[in-house]
């Protein structure tokens, strides 16, 4: 689940742990995550059936929802709403924290 | 070949060059040629940021692996659904604020202006160095198979086919580079993303239907034991190295120099808000290229009406030159032309600047005139590329996805981390960037030669790009954020002699 935790971890990090930004990482880590869980869970031979049987482009279809189109549309929505301009040096450390 | 497709190639090449002379006219000095002047706006900088981003490796490349190893191909651009945030939230901000706060044009600047003593950005500007001419050799040998095939050299040139193609190809991109600078590199990623985003809607609507649909295209190559396990999310290379390359491109976007690079030059901070949306909106569009012609090409095979590909890099161009409408094939060609030639121009601009600014600066020298060095620097920089795309003897998105490794691997700890955490110094800096470039060339070096099979039998996980194990990169990048963590910790809470990004000097 590394893959998932570290880059939500990086913004964490990047953001001073805002909690406006709480949730909307938290979903971003659960889609990243669970999507690769269900990928992952899948077993070979399973899923060779489910090509078989027709439905063959249901991973496909995962993979670009769970970690294209969902996370897509919660990181930019996260970051249009809780975005503040980069401050001058001085004012860093009295943003959104 | 039809006319339309020759008149699109040529025609796009006509349209880059005559971009280039209208912005050699605007290169004033060393800010323009760099930065451009720091006065561009949101979808100038989104636009470019994306077309810089995506490349032959899309175009040509991602097609071509796909054909290679079936869907897993994907992980590689799966990650555009959080890089985009990603980046926007951890480096634009900060890079952003450094280059309103005085002469920081590159990355290297970056680093030394982030970390007391030389080694950071001395190590910085290597991995720059070696990490563009792989990413440039990338993008010139995906040029010059897009050309040979367009200009139909093949027959009467024959072995000098290739080499012909990717140095007209690179004359071309040379041409307005060197004239231009980022200037030209801006405005002609601007109009190349446009036309890339183009060509990969009407790409993708045409690719599944001519191939049948969705169930035909299923049904086709799920029935061909040639693409056994295609439609497996892991089939044909397993899941380290899907999870391998997500680790990869989702983290290693951090470290890559032709995307950062297009943060300095945004006019207004505020225009980060809808950054995001724009640059990976315009990603997310893009992909369909790579999953429309990455389906329809093992399609069209199985179906009999396409010869099996010898070289899986020639998909993109065997679908859309054979079958495609004139008029489609001419927008994709230019399209691709198009994703080529912004990935190259920025590389040579970025690879210049490490070359003239970035290291005489380091080894305490200063060019007089910078901007006719570097100039001169993109010549040398495309010859070697050049020499390296013609020696590499392999497909695009492997040379790319080694180039974008390194890049990774060496840069994104010590910027991702270092920018946003004060206690990261500069030894631990050092250690990292180092460790991702050493380690990324040595175990790209093991996984590929036959002469190191001993060390490669030690490491039964390693295995080259498209093989069932972990992409040499991934383990690089790894290591690389190790390093930097435990090198910190070890360092003790003794903050570093530099400032963190928003940190006054």
């Amino acid at each position: 689940m590394l893959v998932a935790l570290v880059p939500v971890a990086l913004i964490g990090l990047a953001t001073g742990g805002s909690r406006r930004l709480r949730w909307p990482l938290a979903g971003l880590f659960l889609l990243l995550a669970g999507t690769w869980a269900v990928l992952l869970a899948e077993p070979g031979p399973a899923a060779g059936a489910a090509i078989r049987a027709g439905a063959g482009l249901a991973p496909l279809v995962l993979m670009t929802a769970g970690l294209v189109v969902l996370p897509l549309a919660l990181v930019t929505a996260a970051f249009a709403l809780t975005f503040r301009p980069p401050l001058p040096p001085d004012d860093r450390h009295e943003g959104d924290r | 070949m039809s006319g339309a497709v020759l008149a699109a190639a040529l025609g796009s090449l006509a349209l880059m060059a005559a971009l280039g002379l209208w912005a050699a006219g605007r290169t004033r000095t060393a800010s323009d040629f760099f930065i451009a002047g720091q006065r561009l706006g949101l979808w100038v900088t989104g636009l470019g940021t994306m077309s810089a981003a995506f490349s032959g490796f899309v175009f040509l490349g991602g097609p071509g692996l796909t054909y290679r190893i079936g869907v897993a191909s994907l992980f590689i651009v799966l990650p555009v659904g959080f890089t985009a945030g990603l980046l926007c939230w951890v480096v634009a901000g900060p890079l952003r604020r450094l280059a309103g706060d005085g002469d920081v044009f590159t990355l290297t600047d970056v680093l030394a202006r982030r970390y007391a003593g030389p080694w950071p950005a001395a190590l910085g500007a290597l991995a720059t160095v070696v990490g563009t001419v792989g990413y440039l050799g990338s993008q010139l040998l995906a040029l010059g198979l897009v050309l040979e095939a367009v200009l139909g050299t093949a027959g009467p040139l024959g072995a000098w086919s290739l080499p012909a193609a990717l140095g007209a190809g690179a004359l071309v991109v040379l041409f307005y580079s060197a004239a231009g600078g980022m200037v030209a590199g801006a405005y002609t990623d601007l109009a190349q993303g446009l036309l890339m985003l183009a060509a990969a809607v009407g790409v993708f609507v045409w690719a599944l239907g001519a191939a049948g649909g969705p169930a035909a295209i299923v049904g086709a190559v799920s029935a061909d034991a040639r693409f056994a396990g295609f439609f497996e999310p892991f089939g044909r290379i397993g899941p380290a190295a899907a999870l391998g390359f997500f680790w990869v491109f989702g983290l290693g976007v951090l470290g890559q120099p032709q995307m950062l690079h297009k943060f300095f030059m945004l006019r207004d901070p505020r225009q980060l808000r809808w950054m995001p949306l724009v640059l990976g909106g315009s990603q997310a569009v893009c992909l369909l290229v790579w999953v429309g012609l990455g389906l329809a090409a093992p399609a069209f095979v199985a179906q009999g009406r396409l010869a099996p590909l010898e070289r899986p890099d020639e998909a993109s161009l065997a679908v859309l030159l054979g079958f495609a409408p004139p008029l489609l094939a001419g927008l994709a060609v230019a399209g691709g032309l198009a994703a080529i030639m912004s990935t190259a121009d920025s590389f040579l601009n970025i690879g210049s600047a490490a070359l003239v600014r970035d290291l005489p600066r380091l080894l305490g020298r200063r060019l007089a005139d910078e901007l006719r060095w570097g100039r001169m620097a993109t010549v040398g920089l495309a010859v070697a590329a050049a020499v390296l795309a013609l020696a590499y003897g392999d497909l695009i998105a492997l040379l790319g996805t080694f180039a974008f490794g390194i890049l990774g691997a060496s840069l994104a700890p010590a910027l991702a981390v270092g920018l946003n955490w004060e206690r990261v110094g500069p030894g631990a800096a050092a250690a990292s960037i180092g460790t991702g470039l050493g380690l990324t060339l040595l175990l790209e070096l093991v996984a590929r030669r036959g002469g190191f099979v001993a060390l490669a039998e030690a490491l039964p996980g390693l295995a080259p790009i498209g093989g069932a194990g972990v992409p040499p990169a991934a383990l690089a990048l790894a290591a690389s954020f190790t390093v930097l963590m435990v090198a910190t910790w070890a360092g003790g809470r003794r903050p570093s002699a530099g400032p963190t990004a928003g940190e006054p000097r």
